[in-house]
């Protein structure tokens, strides 16, 4: 279970959280919408562990352990996985190497053995497959000359290779067409499983016609102002952002 | 011998005397033992070259080429030219040269300057090639060879030559006839070992007819951690639309110093590509003037500097645009760490005339400690107005948010750091043709990070 109690936190001195609370028990998909500038990338970034934001009050806990007070590649191997908004270039840096890496970090932390290489080769293809990456997308140096979609979809292919345990997607559906969204949305429903948690961030209620939340809640000024089920996100594609604006302001 | 009276202090600048003169005075001690010393001819151009050396002496840092690569203060004092041979083994050979020892290749084996033929495997020689040593040549040298000898891409004072030229001692000479082929490398083992400290100085001379396809590979180790100056020339002379990759590991102990000049010549259409990697040594100045005299030639200098410690390397690039059509291109990437010192001076001169000439230069430096230094110097020279040149340089630490990224998929610290300082250099040793070569450096690389 995440939880999330009074977090506040700011980059160069700007106040961006201000006494976020939230929980998401494991088995649940918990989405966070609201307008632009009210905070939901930095949360995300804050619980992956970018060190660019200063916490300066409240708790962020993972099943019980204090997250923020572990490295990125701690949270990581503890369970967290943030697909990133803007996936980066690693250019020099071989997609499979970089996956094979990450993979064997994960396995040395639960005490797994490195896969072979045929049978890393084989895991690939197969999660690959699913997600409509060919091999040769692979060959590639990390996100270079990928697509946005592809970047996305590199994204998820990831997650489902580190099968984290708290999922936080941030603006995944951005930028991507509806074949792609149904494409990543399968790839994260085949994830759902009672002991894994999902925190999706969007701006459009698009994608929760292909991934049912369990909770959906309304970030604005760096608080979480109302939350709420599914139909919360149907009365937002209606009404807008205006209102929690408003509260921002 | 006409060697002048060695009176530093009318020469009017205070000079590191020590080095400059012990090395005259090793010269005067062994030059009548040296291979050649019957040839007159050959006699004449050795007084001559330390002569020549003597009126300056070593560069200090106000002479503009050698600003960064202080030499009166980092060569404070010059070893004896190696007298006698080490015992050196097979195995120590192959074990000091790592990865690289596994390359099929023709290779020949020097310690402290001396060919040994028990340690090389020269096996089949192609056809068209010839492969003599320095040392047999200079004892009577054929007309072609002091033809070529200090005659491919001359640099008027240019001090690391003038030395080597008075104190050379063995190399590889390596004969191409019109379309030769080699399937294999030639591969040049330099090794110095035993327990004094020592000078060795190593010639190498490469002429090609046309069409000829060859790689040369020159690594430079020690066996025991004693130290070593190694002042090595290299003269390539390559015919019409010959291609020559020369390839350089320069992976001498931390005690070594190493001075080293490349003279190339392109004719019509000719393709060279060299590859520089540095690991090892206390200092290196490795030096390359390449000259386009004929059209449409093509020289790529990529280098690769992994400094710690107080290790200083420099790579200097002189080239020289004498033809229409010619592309050349320098790329460096330092990854230096400690008091690491590493330094780019690439300048490249586009002659009147040498039109569409295409030339780029970048050096970019992964500094990872505070007390690096990475000194980049690029010019251009341009005398002709229809020419594509460009230059830039970068130095700075690694990238946050590519860590941040890599960290963020569970990799530790270490292992991201690893990852990306071998993407870096990676970008230069992708280009090496040779695949073994290649994966042996990569892994080199990799050994060096961890």
């Amino acid at each position: 279970m995440l939880e999330i109690k009074n977090l506040h936190a700011e980059i160069n001195g700007k106040q961006i959280l201000r006494g976020l609370d939230l929980t998401v028990p494991n088995g649940e998909v918990h989405v966070i919408m609201g307008p632009n500038g009210s905070g939901k990338s930095t949360l995300a970034y804050i619980l992956a562990g970018k060190d660019d934001y200063a916490v300066t009050e409240g708790s962020v806990t993972w099943d019980g352990e204090n997250l923020l007070g572990m490295e990125p590649d701690e949270r990581a191997r503890s369970g967290v996985f943030l697909a990133f908004q803007y996936p980066i270039e690693i250019p020099g840096v071989a997609s499979m190497t970089f996956l094979r890496t990450a993979l064997n970090a994960h396995r040395k932390a639960r005490g797994d053995a490195e896969l072979s290489t045929p049978d890393f080769i084989r895991l690939v293809r197969d999660k690959a497959d699913k997600l409509s990456i060919s091999m040769d997308m692979l060959k590639r140096p990390v996100n270079v000359g990928f697509s946005g979609g592809e970047k996305k979809r590199h994204e998820i292919l990831q997650m489902s290779l580190l099968e984290p345990s708290l999922c936080v997607l941030d603006e995944t559906d951005s930028g991507l067409d509806i074949d792609a969204v149904r494409i990543v949305s399968d790839g994260v429903n085949a994830l759902r499983s009672p002991a894994r948690a999902f925190l999706l961030i969007t701006h459009y209620q698009r994608l929760l016609d292909y991934i049912v939340p369990d909770k959906v809640h309304v970030m604005s000024a760096g608080r979480i102002v109302r939350s709420g089920g599914k139909d919360l996100a149907l009365e937002l594609e209606k009404s807008g952002y205006a209102e929690y604006d408003a509260t921002a302001a | 011998m006409n060697i002048p009276a060695l009176n530093f202090e009318a020469a009017g600048e205070p000079r590191s005397r020590d080095a400059t003169a012990e090395l005259i005075g090793h010269y005067q001690r062994v030059a009548a033992r040296l291979p050649g010393a019957d040839s007159a001819a050959l006699r004449a151009r050795r007084d001559q070259a330390i002569a020549d050396f003597a009126i300056k002496g070593l560069p200090n840092r106000r002479v503009e080429a050698w600003k960064y690569t202080d030499l009166r203060r980092l060569m404070s004092e010059a070893y004896a030219p190696a007298g006698h041979e080490a015992s050196v083994t097979a195995a120590e050979v192959e074990s000091a040269l790592g990865e690289a020892a596994g390359i099929d290749a023709i290779k020949l084996v020097f310690v402290n300057g001396g060919l040994r033929r028990d340690l090389s495997s020269l096996g089949a020689i192609p056809k068209g090639a010839e492969i003599i040593s320095l040392a047999d040549a200079l004892r009577s040298p054929p007309e072609w060879l002091l033809a070529a000898l200090g005659k491919i891409n001359p640099q008027q004072g240019e001090i690391v030559t003038q030395l080597n030229t008075a104190f050379m001692t063995d190399g590889i000479v390596l004969r191409l006839e019109k379309g030769a082929k080699l399937a294999r490398p030639v591969h040049l083992i330099h090794v110095t070992a035993g327990d004094m400290p020592l000078l060795a100085s190593l010639r190498n001379v490469i002429v090609t007819g046309e069409g000829v396809e060859a790689s040369f590979i020159e690594s430079y180790v020690s066996i025991g951690a004693s130290a070593a100056q190694v002042i090595a020339a290299t003269e390539v002379r390559l015919a019409a639309d010959a291609r020559l990759r020369h390839y350089k590991i320069s992976g001498e102990n931390e005690r070594a110093q190493h001075l080293a000049s490349v003279m190339v010549e392109l004719a019509e259409g000719a393709d060279y590509l060299a590859v520089n990697f540095a690991d090892g040594m206390a200092l290196a100045r490795h030096q390359s003037f390449l000259k386009f005299a004929g059209n449409a030639s093509r020289a790529h200098f990529y280098g690769v500097q992994l400094l710690t410690q107080r290790q200083h390397c420099d790579m200097t690039l002189l080239i020289n645009h004498d033809a229409v059509g010619c592309e050349s291109r320098e790329h460096v990437k330092a990854v230096l760490t400690g008091h690491a010192q590493g330094v780019f001076q690439a300048k490249v001169i586009v002659q009147p005339g040498a039109q569409q000439t295409d030339g780029r230069q970048m050096a970019q430096a992964l500094l990872l400690s505070d007390n690096a230094e990475f000194d980049a110097k690029p010019e251009l020279e341009i005398y002709a107005d229809d020419v594509k040149c460009n230059h830039g340089a970068t130095s700075g630490a690694l990238d946050e948010d590519l860590m941040f990224y890599l960290r963020a998929r569970g990799i530790p610290e270490g292992e991201a750091r690893s990852l990306l300082i071998q993407a870096f250099i990676g970008e230069v040793l992708e280009q090496i043709e040779h695949d073994g070569l290649r994966e042996a450096l990569g892994n080199r690389a990799a050994r060096w990070l961890a």
